[in-house]
This record gives structure tokens, C-alpha cells and sequence, in this order.
């Protein structure tokens, strides 16, 4: 019997992914459809986790399976590009973008949600950033985490309104992004020194030190973006301005 | 008696600037960039082919004038903390 598969561009590498519950097919379709490579020749394989056909399992096996590509994606760029733990938004015709980085499970998905419609959708877990300051997208699935538990929903972007870069990105600044203001503060945004920067910033890169002269690397893409800016904010809709400010810019 | 040595320790990467430098440093949890201040960089400048403790002290206070009490304590404390970062090694 022939395994079903499904191949999607992650960080432009192909990556095929065996299904082992074929029924499971068009929801991993309908997740993937900004990633979607039908009939491409794969880089990589993954194989989806399994589970036991409960609601949540199901939800996590997809759960998984977005963490297993996106890991193979980074692998397979590793020592290439610079890639953020960010997500990223462009300019839909002069391909300005923004990367916000952060940890995971501190707002990046809900930032992208509520500011990514009407801009292109880059990705909402990882940036990879070229030595000429062009991005590859990642036009994931959103990971949604549930506010009850710690299951996150693979979710279309197309489902909320998001779509992809119409032209090709480049990285017009980057931004640290910290919630941790209480509801109704304004924004706080800081200038980090080049130095100070790059402590803040390296431990949300992947594979930093496959590059050649990697910290210099970083710096130049920090300098690239204008430097590092920390936004402190309340609620995503706050940073509507810096994401403005950041699309608005020529290169 | 030897005097001790300071050497530094052979870093993946390093970015000197305004202000000190970074350095990227294998660990056992991985790859950690670490910030070190002028004068710690002053210190794997000089401790690059080893540079017995006693010298590397003078050559600080002749860069950047004498520390508030003892400057050999002054140095000790730094090239600890340097040992502890796994930037330079003490040789006895």
C-alpha cells in the first residue's frame, strides 16, 4: 500500500511528510496551503506522530508535525542564513519587513493575527534572513495556543484573514518584543547598543554559530534593520505604529 | 615559585567594539555570546600567548589607571570572572 505524503516548502526546502492516518491528509493540506509543493522533489522527510484518534490527540500529533518541519527546514539552512525565532511581516509591494522576535509562547502568533491582514505573512515562529538581507518566508501554519491547556491548533493563515508576501521580502528592521506592560500603558521602545544586541538576540537564533563569522552576521543584519529596538507592550494592537514605521521604509 | 599564568581560551567568534567586545563560546549546553567589558577584553588581548599575573596587572593599571584599593585583588576578581565565563585559564 502506498504511504500518503504531503510536501510543503519550508524556508524554500522541500519537505515531504508521511502520513501515517490518510485521513488526516486534507487537514495538513488545508493547514499548509501557503507551503504547499505538490509534485516537487523533497530535500527532507518527516513523519507525522501518530495518535489515537481523540480530538487533542489529533491536535497535537499536527502540533508536532509543525515543529518537526519547521526543525528539518532549520537544518537543512543551517550555516546559510541567519534564522530568528521571530515572526515576520512585509510590505506587500515593496517587500519591507519587519521581524519580531521573542520567545515561544510570548505573543508572536497573536501579534501576526491581529496586524498581519492587508501585509504579506512571512511566518510566525521563524525568519531567515540572507547575507543581502532578503527573507525567506515561512508561511506556517498559525501554532494558536488554547487559553485551557497547552495545546497549541495548527491553523490555516488563510482561515484568518492572512496571505503571502507578494514580492520578495527584505528585512527593513527587527524588533525584541516584551509584553510585560500592564493593560492600557503605552508603549515603551528602547535602543540597544550593537553589542548589548547581540547577547539579547543570539540565544533566539537556531544554529548561530554554523555561519562563518557569526557575530559579525548578526550584527550586520541588526544593522541592516536600523539596530535593535525593544517594544514593551500591553496588547498586540499597540504595535501597530512600529509595524507601520518598519513597512513604511525604502530600502 | 611559578607565578600563575592567564591565557585565553581560544573562542568560537569574537566582535570587538565600542564599549568591549562579544564572544561566542562552546558550553556544555551549547553555543552562549557573552559580553565582556574593555578592560576583560584588554585582558584576552594580553593573556593571548599567556602573561604571568603580576604583568598583566601592571599593564591594566597602564591602560586604565589604578582601581579603587588593591589593583592585584582588582585583577584577581576580574580574571575569575573571566575563568568562570570560559573565556581564560589560570596555570599555576
Amino acid at each position: 500500500m502506498t504511504q500518503a505524503t504531503v510536501t510543503v516548502r519550508a524556508l524554500d526546502v522541500g519537505v515531504r511528510i508521511a502520513v501515517g492516518d490518510p485521513g488526516l491528509v486534507p487537514a495538513i493540506e488545508e493547514a499548509w496551503h501557503l507551503c504547499l509543493a505538490g509534485g516537487q522533489e523533497p530535500d527532507v522527510d518527516v513523519v507525522m506522530p501518530p495518535h489515537d484518534g481523540t480530538p487533542d490527540s489529533v491536535a497535537r500529533s499536527l502540533q508536532s508535525l509543525t515543529q518537526s518541519v519547521t526543525l528539518a527546514a532549520i537544518g537543512a539552512r543551517a550555516g546559510r542564513d541567519l534564522m530568528f525565532h521571530a515572526g515576520g511581516l512585509s510590505h506587500r509591494v515593496t517587500g519591507a519587513s519587519i521581524a519580531y522576535v521573542a520567545p515561544g509562547g510570548t505573543g508572536k502568533t497573536t501579534v501576526t493575527t491581529t496586524l498581519g491582514r492587508g501585509r504579506g505573512y512571512l511566518s510566525d515562529e521563524t525568519v531567515a534572513v540572507g547575507a543581502d538581507g532578503t527573507i525567506v518566508p515561512y508561511p506556517k501554519p498559525l501554532s494558536v495556543r488554547r487559553t485551557d491547556s497547552g495545546i497549541k491548533d495548527e491553523t490555516a493563515p488563510g482561515a484568518v484573514g492572512l496571505t503571502s508576501s507578494c514580492v520578495q521580502p527584505w528585512l527593513a528592521g527587527i524588533v525584541v518584543l516584551r509584553r510585560d506592560l500592564p493593560p492600557g500603558a503605552p508603549v515603551e521602545v528602547d535602543d540597544v547598543p550593537l553589542l548589548d544586541a547581540l547577547v539579547m538576540v543570539a540565544p533566539e537564533t537556531s544554529s548561530l554559530a554554523r555561519l562563518t563569522g557569526p557575530l559579525r552576521r548578526l550584527a550586520d543584519v541588526i544593522e541592516m534593520g536600523g539596530g535593535l529596538r525593544v517594544v514593551h507592550f500591553a496588547e498586540a494592537e499597540q504595535l501597530e505604529p512600529v509595524v507601520d514605521d518598519v513597512l513604511g521604509r525604502s530600502r | 615559585m611559578t607565578e600563575p599564568m592567564v591565557r585565553a581560551v581560544a573562542v568560537a567568534d569574537a566582535l570587538v567594539g565600542d564599549g568591549g567586545a562579544v564572544v561566542l563560546v562552546e558550553s556544555s549546553s551549547g553555543h552562549q555570546v557573552v559580553r565582556i567589558s574593555p578592560m576583560g577584553q584588554a585582558v584576552r588581548e594580553l593573556a593571548a600567548v599567556g602573561v604571568p599575573m603580576s604583568r598583566l596587572t601592571k599593564e591594566l593599571v597602564g591602560r586604565f589607571g589604578a582601581a579603587d584599593g588593591d589593583a592585584a585583588t582588582a585583577v584577581e576578581a576580574l580574571v575569575a570572572e573571566l575563568v568562570s565565563a570560559g573565556l581564560v585559564r589560570v596555570d599555576d
